[in-house]
């Protein structure tokens, strides 16, 4: 049987196609998968997942790129002067597998097998918080004035001293006024806390809109986030992601399918193939590939 | 495609020296060496002047002068410049007037022109004894070669090939002579090929006029032979 | 089982054939002139497939089956410089020791400049037919020149080497042995900017001519008569203003000329194959086409080529790009379709 039974050309790429050029893309481009603060930034060593670091590229210190996006340091609630924590995060293990599901091993939540003409999607998400020693914070703790609290009115006969000018608070409390974190608060290398999270999504492709203007895009079936305790938490977070991905992720990865309708000098027209019941998914997920499908007309 | 082949070749049938054509060449002789000044005419207009010297040292004895030359519509070389020309000739003091153009009814006038006074020496509408006069008719037919004021006459048939080919050696056959004398022209009848030079000797003045008698007659003959 | 496929069946190349058509009607013609002596011939020609297709077969080669073309429009211009011819001069009057003291004036049959130009209509009358058999084959190129340089180092470095052009004069002269350096050194110069570009490691893609055979099969009966009949076509061209009557006269009074215009033409019986040397041999044009096809089914230049360390994504602002390593690249061509395979490792 021809790859070409049913259009004129015919494309494919194995999950192992994707997987290797993710695989490259870290590898080359490891800054857009390794996040970190100052100190992390400039003592690598330091970031929880090594494994990604030791595969970079050579070639990409010696052409001078980055490996760690520096991010601003984390602000501290109720805390206006210039310290803030430090932390690293690390996107890895990145990888895609179409139907029928052999490379990853999908949590029962995700109702495994994979099913047909689906993809899963996982990733390791590791992240650092480099936590303060209590002395250095004792250290470094702001200077805030005491609080005085009056506990008898003026009419009361027992009395208390009255606070001193600086302890007299003015017109209550005034605005919590943050300040960018400027300086990093000093940490023990052997107190950075590291942990990781697993996420899987399964996805699927499904044509869309109005048959003259027909459009692919991409639907969410689920995803799941590997073992957080509590459950609530777990669950609440996986409801933001769904939130995340359905709003604001994946409606802006639709494709028009018009778009895909190549005129050459107006003697060549390649199209996508009809969906038919010869060609009933364009493109298609099987095989451990996606498939297209396309027609050529003179 | 533009016209390669010169028009005025097919233009004119018949002809005479008093107003001549392409058909016709007239030759005279010098005899007195000085400056001539010349006139051509066309019918009443002057369409041109030249000046002519002649001088027995001088190395040539022949000057060819085209009147259509001096048309400046013709002549496009020519274009802005006058029509007065100056020519030399030595020697025997030829004059070989002729037009190469279609133009029709031309007369040539030579004046002499000395210290005293301007004459008139040469006239071609009035041959003067001792003149030639050149007939090369390209169309077949029966022609008459007629004296304009005495009856002499003669009969020219100019041969069509009919359904053979025509010689290779066409235009450049030898001419064919001819006198005028007062008893009549010598021979009186002439046969001769397409572009073939007929010389009339001229020995009694005046003028020739050429008629064509019978443009069929020689395709007639032709075909019976 | 390879990363990725990719797979064109027949009738895909069939729509490309009939593509291909559709715009070589709309090139405008093309034209040239050639000189010889006082003759000259321009042509000016446009072309119309009419038939043909690819066929797939099953011994890896791709078929191209009788792809006719005809010539819509193709105006043969036939140009005739021609000498002057003149009549009279004669000598009437000789006299011994002065020699010729009086001609008879001189006429110029021809009126003025005279160049003549035939325009001989073929458009429709000719179909050529193209056959031929090709493979596909893939090579990867490593240049000499990268040296120890990194796959990126490479990406970014210019090829300023004299590598490529010192192969194809390695390649040429071997082939055409009787080609004189300089023209080596020239078909070399001028097919080298297809291919160089930066030191990376190329796959490289070939159509290698098996065989092909670019003839004129047919012309019509119409046209056929008119070249045969040419040197008639041109005289009459030249007599058309001359009354009937005088015809024959100015015929043996040019008869030179026709001689000399029935030598240099020389149309023989087989107008097919007198046509075909005159468009072959003095144009070259059937070598032009045939060497647009060749140029692209010549073993030297590949008709593509990529990276095999891909370049999936570049960067503007200095990052480096990623580049993706693509191997075990294989063209297939069978019955049913022509596959290009790879790996990405």
């Amino acid at each position: 049987m021809a790859l070409t039974d049913h259009c004129d050309v015919f494309g494919s790429v194995h999950e192992k196609g994707f997987n290797n050029v993710v695989l490259h893309l870290q590898q080359q481009r490891p800054s857009l998968f390794n996040y970190g603060t100052i100190s992390f930034v400039r003592n690598r060593h330091l970031l929880c997942d090594q494994a990604i670091i030791r595969a970079v590229d050579p070639d990409v210190e010696l052409f001078g790129n980055p490996i760690i996006t520096e991010r601003p340091l984390l602000s501290i609630p109720g805390y206006s002067g210039p310290f803030g924590l430090e932390y690293c995060f690390q996107l890895s293990e990145l990888s895609i597998d179409f139907h029928p599901g052999n490379v990853h091993s999908l949590p029962p939540e995700l109702n495994p097998p994979l099913k047909a003409q689906r993809f899963s999607l996982k990733g390791r998400a590791c992240a650092g918080l480099a936590c303060p020693r209590s002395e250095i914070l004792n250290r470094i703790e702001p200077q805030e004035r005491a609080f005085f609290p009056s506990f008898f009115g003026s009419d009361s006969p027992i009395r208390q001293p009255k606070p001193d000018r600086e302890d007299r608070k003015e017109g209550g409390e005034g605005p919590i006024s943050v300040m960018t974190p400027s300086h990093p608060i000093p940490f023990d290398p052997k107190n950075i806390i590291c942990f990781c999270l697993d996420l899987f999504v399964v996805l699927r492709i499904e044509r869309s809109g109005p048959s003259a203007d027909p459009m692919l895009a991409l639907r969410l079936d689920n995803l799941e986030i590997v073992d957080v305790k509590p459950a609530g938490l777990e669950d609440a977070v996986e409801c933001y992601l769904k939130t995340v991905l359905m709003m604001g992720v994946l409606p802006k990865i639709k494709l028009a399918l018009r778009a895909f309708v190549f005129s050459i000098e107006n003697f060549l027209t390649i199209q996508p193939t009809p969906i038919s019941p010869a060609v009933p998914f364009n493109p298609a997920i099987e095989q451990d590939q996606i498939k297209v499908f396309i027609n050529v007309t003179a | 495609m533009k016209n390669v082949l010169n028009p005025a070749l097919f233009t004119h049938r018949e002809g005479t020296t008093e107003g001549f054509n392409n058909l016709c060449t007239i030759i005279h002789q010098l005899r007195d060496e000085g400056i001539y000044s010349g006139e051509i005419q066309r019918g009443k207009n002057l369409i041109g002047n030249f000046t002519l010297c002649f001088d027995k040292k001088f190395p040539t004895h022949e000057v060819h002068i085209d009147a259509a030359k001096f048309d400046p519509l013709f002549n496009k070389e020519s274009c802005g410049q006058s029509g007065e020309q100056t020519f030399e000739v030595g020697g025997q003091g030829y004059l070989v007037l002729y037009t190469s153009g279609s133009h029709a009814d031309l007369r040539v006038k030579l004046y002499r022109r000395d210290e005293k006074k301007v004459e008139r020496s040469y006239d071609t509408a009035n041959l003067s004894t001792g003149d030639m006069v050149v007939f090369r008719l390209a169309r077949p037919g029966s022609y008459r070669v007629q004296h304009t004021t005495e009856k002499h006459g003669m009969t020219l048939a100019v041969r069509s090939a009919g359904e053979r080919k025509y010689p290779s050696g066409l235009g450049k056959f030898p001419p064919i002579n001819v006198k005028l004398t007062p008893r009549g022209f010598d021979p009186a009848q002439v046969e001769q090929w397409p572009f073939q030079a007929l010389i009339i000797q001229i020995e009694i003045p005046g003028a020739l006029r050429l008629e064509l008698r019978d443009e069929k007659a020689a395709s007639k003959k032709a075909k019976r032979r | 089982m390879p990363t990725v496929n990719l797979a064109v069946n027949e009738r895909a190349f069939n729509e490309v054939i009939k593509g291909l058509g559709k715009k070589l009607e709309s090139l405008p013609p093309f034209s040239d002139t050639g000189s010889f002596g006082p003759f000259s011939l321009r042509y000016d020609l446009g072309f119309r497939l009419v038939d043909g297709s690819v066929d797939l077969t099953n011994t890896g080669r791709v078929h191209i089956d009788e792809l006719q073309l005809t010539y819509d429009p193709f105006i043969l211009t036939f140009g005739i410089d021609l000498p002057h011819i003149h009549v009279g001069g004669e000598c009437i009057l000789w006299i011994p020791i002065k020699g010729c003291v009086l001609h008879l004036p001189e006429i110029d049959i021809w009126g003025g400049n005279p160049d003549i130009t035939v325009p001989v209509n073929l458009s429709h009358t000719i179909v050529s037919e193209f056959s031929g058999e090709f493979t596909v084959t893939t090579r990867k190129q490593i240049l000499v020149a990268k040296g120890t340089l990194s796959d990126h180092q490479a990406h970014a470095t210019p090829d300023t080497s004299n590598e490529i052009r010192d192969g194809f004069r390695t390649i040429i002269s071997s082939t055409l042995p009787f080609l004189p350096a300089a023209q080596v050194n020239a078909l070399a110069d001028a097919l080298v900017p297809y291919v160089k570009s930066n030191l990376a490691d190329k796959w490289q893609f070939f159509l290698d001519d098996v065989w092909h055979d670019f003839d004129l099969i047919d012309i019509e009966a119409t046209a056929a008569n008119i070249l045969r009949n040419l040197v008639d076509l041109i005289i009459d061209k030249i007599l058309a203003p001359v009354p009937d009557l005088l015809k024959d006269i100015v015929k043996a009074i040019i008869s030179p000329i026709i001689s000399a215009i029935e030598a240099i033409l020389d149309i023989p019986d087989d107008i097919l194959e007198w046509l075909s040397s005159v468009l072959q041999t003095s144009f070259g044009l059937l070598d032009v086409i045939a060497q647009f096809i060749i140029n692209f089914i010549g073993s030297m230049v590949p008709f593509y080529q990529f990276e095999s360390n891909y370049p999936m994504i570049e960067d503007s602002t200095g990052l480096i790009p990623v580049l993706v390593p693509v191997e075990k690249l294989a063209v297939a061509v069978d019955d049913d379709e022509l596959t290009v395979s790879a790996d990405i490792l």
